[in-house]
């Protein structure tokens, strides 16, 4: 399991922090600390694993960014939307979630994709309509929409 | 299917089966758990084409659960998907009736069990890095002596090389035999030298090499010896005298002796360095061993008349690294070691406030609280349906605590060693014993005079005498009068010994 790695970034108000590997219990946040700023921009395009002790480590990393501070959440995929939906304190009151990846399938080629919406594309928890890149049909959405949604609730 | 709805609003996968073992419902969590969207889900008949197992046959494991329509639940096993077999999981499955069908739970314990292996993992480690530290220390000791030891090794060497030169001397010489009683003689004094010169390299070598977790019944004096033997040409060479004030009592101890010995090699050195680097005049180095009946403690104080220890150094003394002495001759390790080494004999190492010199105090449980305490099982009794049986061993000598303490450990007995009958009859006072075998011979009283005591304050169970065969009237004698279930004649053996207490409690029967 590859470990998690860091890379960070401060320009002019806001933290950008790229989040690569494992969040599980060896993921230590502890170099994020005392960095805040105005905004705090994670992007989790590269997280490929996270686990409850993960999880832990991460709601307890949160507490320590002053609530005035906005924190956003981007291109996170499937894994760490099925967490914000299922765990209390992933995702805290007041962030915002700006994009994400979904699964979708296309029936004519029997192939599925992990589509990146952005978060205002989706109205009533129902997904988008989105086009195959290969034989532009129209894809199926390939989970529970009500579930995979339901983070929007707490948004 | 609505009525099982209710399954995705828990935090485990779960499923539904009929009775034939298809797939007939799965919650929200399951394509979570198996990474399979939905629409592949519900594609899939049986588990076995999701899931598998190495450690449990899952169709056999579902087959039994509904003959007999009852609860059940699996060991823990590895459970890996069919269509990502590099995902493993550990699980543990629980099967329930429901409305005619069965409902499987998946509990993940993959995180617990990584973490449980990590934590064993590193505990190995740690284990490892302070054996390694411990042996450092022992080096570095040895290292700072080997002047000290080459001196030691030297002199026996010097007398036995003149001897061996007188020897030739005298095989010169036309009749040889003339001078018979000064060839042995000579001959005599280079044996003794060349014992006294293996004796100095067995210590090095067992204070390095002996096995690191074994405690055994150590005669304290004999330890403060041996570890004062160290040190004494050292000090000897600074004009130190180093004095040993003991008890008229022997002292026993339950220890690690060459841990122990660490400890006191290492206190008894820096007191050296101290007295030396500060050019004291007539430096002493005393050392006390006494008990604390009240405390319940054997105490050893070692204490000298050097400059004592500045006052910021007090407060973090046993830490790692903290040291008085300059750059290269000292780790700082040493007191921080002594500390952990009393620490697993479950005493205490303290800097004793004095107006002069240095004052340190080692603390040891009395031997029978602590052989009594240090067998876990026989304090919680939860490790055998049986519990097991205390046996109180009652003789002056060690060596005979430490055999029948191997004889009777083995046979899954809690051994319970004491060498003074008082502190015996005390002991008897606090806890119970199933069985005591006393010496006969004691210096400060008679096994029967030891037998008719512990009568008095209420012991019923059986008690042997443990002597030698001119005994046999007196233990004739007092069979009768007070109770003596047998007799253990020494020399013995380990059959006579068992033979002995197995019979000797069953006699009693639960008497005790």
């Amino acid at each position: 399991m590859k470990r998690l790695t860091i890379n960070k970034q401060i320009l002019q108000d806001e933290l950008n922090v790229e989040l690569i590997g494992s969040i599980d219990e060896d993921a230590d946040f502890k170099e994020l600390q005392g960095l805040q700023q105005k905004t705090v921009n994670f992007d989790f395009k590269q997280v490929n694993m996270i686990n409850s002790c993960g999880i832990r480590e991460w709601i307890k990393f949160l507490e320590t960014f002053p609530q005035r501070n906005t924190v956003v959440y981007n291109n996170c995929p499937q894994i760490i939307i099925e967490q914000i939906n299922m765990v209390h304190g992933f995702f805290r009151k007041g962030a915002v979630i700006n994009s994400f990846y979904a699964p979708y399938f296309c029936e004519s080629c029997n192939k599925e994709q992990k589509v990146h919406l952005q978060t205002d594309q989706i109205k009533n928890k129902k997904a988008p309509k989105v086009e195959c890149p290969t034989c532009k049909a129209a894809m199926d959405f390939d989970a529970i929409e009500a579930q995979y949604f339901n983070f929007l609730g707490k948004v | 299917m609505s009525g099982f709805a209710i399954l995705d609003q828990i935090f485990d996968a779960a499923m539904v089966l009929n009775q034939k073992g298809e797939i007939t419902y799965f919650n929200n969590q399951s394509s979570i758990f198996f990474k399979m969207p939905p629409r592949l889900l519900k594609q899939k008949k049986h588990l076995n084409q999701i899931c598998e197992s190495r450690d449990l046959d899952l169709d056999q494991w579902l087959t039994s659960a509904f003959l007999s329509f009852d609860v059940l639940i699996s060991p823990e096993i590895k459970l890996h998907l069919v269509h990502e077999p590099d995902t493993e999981y550990s699980v543990i499955l629980k099967l329930i009736p429901i409305e005619g069908n069965f409902a499987v739970y998946f509990q993940d314990k993959t995180v617990e069990n990584t973490l449980h292996n990590k934590y064993r993992d590193q505990m190995e480690e740690l284990k490892k890095t302070h054996h390694q530290i411990l042996q450092a220390d022992k080096l570095s000791t040895l290292g700072e002596l080997t002047a000290t030891i080459s001196h030691e090794i030297n002199n026996p060497l010097t007398i036995a090389a003149g001897h061996s030169e007188i020897i030739k001397d005298y095989l010169k010489m036309k009749d040889p035999l003339a001078k018979l009683p000064q060839l042995q003689n000579a001959n005599t004094v280079v044996l003794d030298s060349l014992e006294r010169v293996n004796q100095i390299i067995r210590n090095m070598k067992d204070f390095l090499h002996k096995s690191e977790d074994e405690k055994e019944y150590c005669d304290l004096e004999a330890l403060l010896n041996n570890a004062t033997e160290w040190i004494r040409p050292a000090a000897k060479k600074a004009n130190i005298e180093i004095k040993i004030e003991k008890q008229a009592q022997k002292v026993v101890a339950l220890a690690n002796r060459i841990k122990l010995e660490q400890v006191l090699i290492n206190l008894i050195k820096n007191s050296v360095d101290a007295l030396k680097d500060s050019n004291t005049q007539e430096g002493q180095i005393k050392i006390i061993l006494s008990k604390s009946e009240s405390l319940q403690q054997t105490i050893i104080d070692v204490i000298d008349n050097g400059p004592g220890m500045p006052a910021e150094m007090k407060k973090n003394l046993f830490k790692p690294f903290m040291t008085t002495k300059d750059a290269g001759r000292g780790t700082g390790l040493g007191l921080s070691i002594c500390a952990k080494i009393i620490e697993t004999h479950r005493g205490k190492i303290e800097l004793v406030e004095s107006e002069k010199g240095c004052h340190f105090r080692i603390r040891l449980p009395l031997i029978e609280v602590y052989s009594y305490t240090r067998n876990d099982r026989s304090m919680s009794g939860t490790a055998k349906k049986t519990k097991q049986k205390r046996v109180l061993v009652l003789d002056n000598e060690v060596q005979i605590l430490n055999v029948l303490d191997a004889f009777l450990k083995d046979e899954d007995y809690v051994f319970i060693g004491s060498t003074v009958p008082q502190d015996a009859l005390d002991f008897l006072t606090k806890a119970s014993v199933e069985l005591i075998i006393t010496d006969f011979s004691m210096p400060e009283m008679t096994g029967a005079q030891f037998a008719e005591e512990a009568r008095r304050i209420g012991y019923t169970g059986p008690l042997l005498y443990m002597t030698s065969a001119k005994f046999i009237e007196q233990y004739n004698k007092d069979k009768k009068e007070l109770e003596i279930s047998g007799l253990i004649i020494k020399p013995f053996n380990r059959e006579e010994v068992m033979t002995t207490v197995n019979l000797a409690l069953k006699s009693h029967g639960g008497k005790a």
